[in-house]
C-alpha cells in the first residue's frame, strides 16, 4: 500500500526509523516506550514487538516522547516479533 | 535536539531516581513530553538525567510511587549563577561603585606642588593657576593643555625664568626658576658721560663731574658732556660722573601699510564632537549634528583616561569646530596715512626708553605703489642721551 500511494512506510505504518553512526550512535524514532535500561542494554516497546540494542557503556543522550538518541559502544540491535 | 550552550542559559537541573524499576519515571516523563538528557544508569535501582529548568514544575507534578523517590541533586546554568550573585549584590554594587569613584578620583586634580619659587612668586602663580581653572578638586579633562598653562604662566609672570610643568598622576608639579638679576654694581669706576646720539641738549641735571656742555649745545655721537675729571689741571681727581642729559633727537621711520589685508577670522559659532576611542581609532558619542560651516578650522583636545598611576589606552577626545571667515580689511589712502603714523609712532616708542616724548612727527615722503601706502616719518624726540665711558687710568 505504501509503495502505491507513494508515502513512507515509517509514517504510515509507525515503524521505527532507525538511524546508526557507525557503533557510536543510534537514534531512534517512533518508538513507544522504555522497558529496560542500564549502562549494557535499552529495550524498546515499539508499536509491534520490541527492540533490543546490546552494547557498553550506554547513556541516553537525549529523550524525547518519540525519540531517543543513544550514545555508547553498540554491538547488536535485535528485533523482537513475539 | 536543543543546543547546550541555550541550555545553558536556561538553566538545567539534575534528577536521581532511586527505587525500583526507576525506567518507569522515564516513560511518565516521556508520556508528559518532558525532554531528558544524558540519562545514565549509575546501578541496578537508580538513574540520573537532566532536564531543563522550565520543565522542572511539570516533572514535580508526575505522580509519586511509593517504589521508587525523585531527588534533585544538581543545578546549573545561568539563572542560578544570578541568583547567586544576586545573593552578594551588595557586595557587587560596592565593588562597581568602588572602582567607579576611584575611576573618577584618579582624574582629578588633588594636589599643586610649586617647587623653587619664593613665597610672593609662589602666591602669585597659585592665583594665576586658580583663574586658569587648575585648582584641587577640579577634573583634569577640563583643564588647558600643559604648553597653554606653561605658556600662560610663563607670559604672566616676567620674573619667571622658565617654568616647567608636569602632571604626574593626580599631582601638578611646577619647576620654577626665577630670574635673578644681578645686583647693580656698587662701586661705581670713574667714568665720563658721552653722547648716545646726535642731539640738541634742552635739559642737564650733573650729580657727580664737571658737565661740558651746557643747554641748546649741539653735540655729536660720542662726544664726552659730562667729564669724570674733576680738580684742577695739576691736581686731577678721577670720580665717577653721574648725571641726567636730555635732548632733542631726530629719528626716522619707515613703514608701509598695505590698502587691501585679508584676515581669517572667527565669527564665535562652534560646534563641539566628543570622541571616545584608542591611539588609533575612536567612536563619536556626542555631536552628530552636520557642519555646515563653509569655512571652518577645528581644535582637537585629547585627554588620556587614568587608573590609579596607570594611563589607560582610552582617549577622550573633545573636537572644537569654529566657524571662520575671510574678510578683506579695506582702507583709503587718508586711513593708511593714519593707520601708517599710528604704526610708525608705536615702533619708534619700542625703540626707546619709557621716559622718552614725541615732540613733533613729520611725514617727509609718501608713495602708493603694488597697493601699499609707503610713509617715512620723521620724528623730534625728547630723550635721554647719557651713555657712560669708562676712564682707564693712565689715560
Amino acid at each position: 500500500m505504501s509503495s502505491k500511494m507513494d508515502l513512507p512506510p515509517d509514517v504510515l505504518l509507525e515503524l521505527p526509523r532507525i538511524t546508526m553512526l557507525g557503533q557510536l550512535h543510534i537514534y531512534i524514532e517512533n518508538h513507544r516506550g522504555l522497558l529496560v535500561y542500564s549502562d549494557k542494554e535499552l529495550r524498546l516497546l515499539m508499536k509491534q514487538g520490541q527492540l533490543l540494542i546490546k552494547g557498553k557503556d550506554f547513556v541516553l543522550k537525549t529523550m524525547l516522547p518519540e525519540e531517543i538518541l543513544l550514545e555508547g559502544e553498540i554491538e547488536h540491535v535485535y528485533f523482537i516479533n513475539e | 535536539m536543543k543546543n547546550q550552550w541555550t541550555a545553558n542559559l536556561t538553566g538545567m537541573v539534575q534528577v536521581k531516581v532511586m527505587g525500583l524499576g526507576p525506567e518507569r519515571f522515564l516513560n511518565e516523563c516521556m508520556r508528559k513530553g518532558i525532554p531528558l538528557k544524558n540519562v545514565k544508569k549509575n546501578g541496578p535501582n537508580s538513574i540520573s538525567f537532566t532536564i531543563d529548568l522550565k520543565d522542572y514544575k511539570r516533572i514535580r507534578n508526575i505522580p509519586r510511587k511509593k517504589e521508587y523517590k525523585v531527588y534533585f541533586i544538581g543545578r546549573q546554568g545561568l539563572p542560578f549563577e544570578i541568583r547567586r550573585a544576586w545573593k552578594h549584590f551588595g557586595f557587587v554594587i560596592g565593588l562597581v561603585g568602588f572602582l567607579v569613584v576611584l575611576f573618577l578620583l584618579s582624574n582629578m586634580v588633588w594636589r599643586i606642588d610649586v617647587k623653587g619659587a619664593s613665597p610672593e612668586i609662589e602666591y602669585k602663580l597659585r592665583k594665576d593657576l586658580h583663574s586658569l581653572g587648575v585648582k584641587t578638586g577640579v577634573s583634569q579633562f577640563s583643564l588647558p593643555k600643559l604648553q597653554t598653562i606653561q605658556k600662560k604662566l610663563q607670559d604672566d609672570n616676567p620674573s619667571i625664568t622658565w617654568i616647567g610643568v608636569q602632571l604626574k598622576g593626580t599631582t601638578f608639579h611646577f619647576e620654577v626658576v626665577e630670574k635673578h638679576l644681578p645686583k647693580p654694581d656698587r662701586k661705581i669706576r670713574p667714568r665720563h658721560i658721552v653722547a648716545k646720539e646726535e642731539a640738541v641738549i634742552t635739559s642737564m641735571f650733573v650729580e657727580k663731574g664737571k658737565p661740558l656742555v651746557t643747554t641748546n649745545d649741539y653735540v655729536k655721537r660720542g662726544q664726552v658732556l659730562v667729564s669724570g675729571i674733576i680738580g684742577t689741571e695739576d691736581h686731577p681727581i678721577i670720580v665717577p660722573a653721574v648725571g641726567k642729559v636730555i635732548g632733542e633727537v631726530w629719528r626716522e621711520e619707515i613703514v608701509s601699510i598695505p590698502l587691501n589685508t585679508k584676515f581669517t577670522v572667527l565669527t564665535g559659532e562652534k560646534k563641539k564632537r566628543y570622541y571616545i576611542g584608542t591611539s588609533q581609532s575612536k567612536i563619536k558619542f556626542w555631536g552628530f549634528d552636520k557642519n555646515k560651516y563653509k569655512a571652518f578650522q577645528t581644535e582637537d583636545n585629547v585627554y588620556q583616561f587614568k587608573f590609579l598611576k596607570w594611563k589607560l589606552p582610552i582617549y577622550f577626545t573633545k573636537k572644537t569646530i569654529h566657524e571662520s571667515e575671510d574678510i578683506v580689511r579695506t582702507y583709503t589712502k587718508a586711513e593708511a596715512i593714519n593707520v601708517g603714523k599710528q604704526t610708525g609712532r608705536n615702533d619708534l616708542m619700542d625703540k626707546l626708553s619709557q621716559d622718552a616724548k614725541i615732540l613733533q612727527e613729520k611725514v617727509l615722503h609718501e608713495s602708493l605703489d603694488n597697493g601699499k601706502v609707503n610713509l617715512r616719518i620723521y620724528y623730534k624726540v625728547l630723550e635721554d642721551i647719557t651713555k657712560t665711558k669708562t676712564i682707564v687710568q693712565g689715560d
